[in-house]
């Protein structure tokens, strides 16, 4: 995933309404009408929010039906949770190569001497 | 997208690594503070780092630089600065992440212990300082919503 789709999974989710947008969504897809009835806004304002989770992938949107009913996307709120792992998969695999570089510079030494 | 992230509340995330080396202590302390070695081996399986990228000024205060290369080519620079230098048993740097968008800062501490039969146990704890707003590592409210992402992605 590049890191610009992260930021941008991160500034989608950066946002309690569309969070919640989000955690309505798992339960199955809804209509933007649906999805506005617990917030205290418009239609309007929730349609914008929906778009910027469209646009960070995070959800996807009917194109037949007339009342497009928005669907969850999971693969790039995966990604945004498996973020910190990468951290320590990083470091898992350059210690592997630590291990052979001191393994390859004892057996040097031990030549050497 | 002008939905930039809140600047809300801090809060630190923790990660520690232990690993027991074959080595003796001194030689892994060089393996991490030298350019010619640790271009050798930082970075995962199929990334290299030049050497020639790796500047290191040790000292407390110091700064050091690198830039891993991926297998594409594509370049990976980072720099910091070192918080402490206490050969050869700990070593404390932090990097600045102003650019990126929700991490705040990092601080990294690197502990060796010599436990005998030149053997170095390595200890590495790491410090992300994000954001509170990041789903990930915000508790509050998440861990239902993960419940259900988690019966999510399984069905998908």
């Amino acid at each position: 995933m590049p890191p610009d789709q992260l930021s941008t999974t991160f500034a989608a989710l950066a946002d309690p309404t569309r969070r919640a947008i989000l955690a309505r969504l798992a339960d199955g897809e809804a209509t933007v009408n649906e999805l506005a009835e617990p917030f205290a806004m418009s239609v309007q304002a929730v349609s914008k929010h929906i778009k910027v989770l469209e646009r960070a992938s995070l959800v996807t949107r009917g194109r037949t039906a007339q009342l497009r009913p928005s669907r969850l996307n999971g693969a790039p709120l995966k990604n945004a949770v498996d973020w910190i792992a990468q951290y320590s998969d990083f470091y898992q695999a350059t210690f592997d190569r630590l291990e052979d570089h001191l393994r390859a510079i004892q057996r040097k030494e031990v030549t050497d001497d | 997208m002008t939905d930039a992230v809140p600047n809300s509340t801090l809060s630190e995330h923790r990660l520690t690594i232990t690993r027991v080396l074959d080595a003796p202590r001194e030689l892994v302390w060089s393996a991490w503070t030298d350019p010619e070695q640790l271009s050798q081996w930082w970075g995962p399986e199929h990334f290299h780092t030049p050497e020639d990228s790796v500047t290191i000024d040790l000292r407390a205060g110091g700064r050091f630089a690198l830039t891993m290369v991926g297998p594409d080519g594509a370049r990976y620079p980072s720099d910091g600065t070192f918080r402490e230098v206490v050969e050869p048993e700990r070593l404390v740097f932090g990097e600045d992440e102003t650019e990126h968008p929700i991490l705040e800062r990092s601080e990294t501490t690197v502990t060796f212990t010599d436990i005998g039969d030149a053997r170095t146990e390595m200890r590495l704890d790491l410090v992300l300082v994000c954001t509170d707003e990041l789903p990930p590592m915000a508790e509050r409210g998440w861990n239902s919503q993960f419940d259900k992402l988690d019966g999510y992605l399984a069905r998908a």
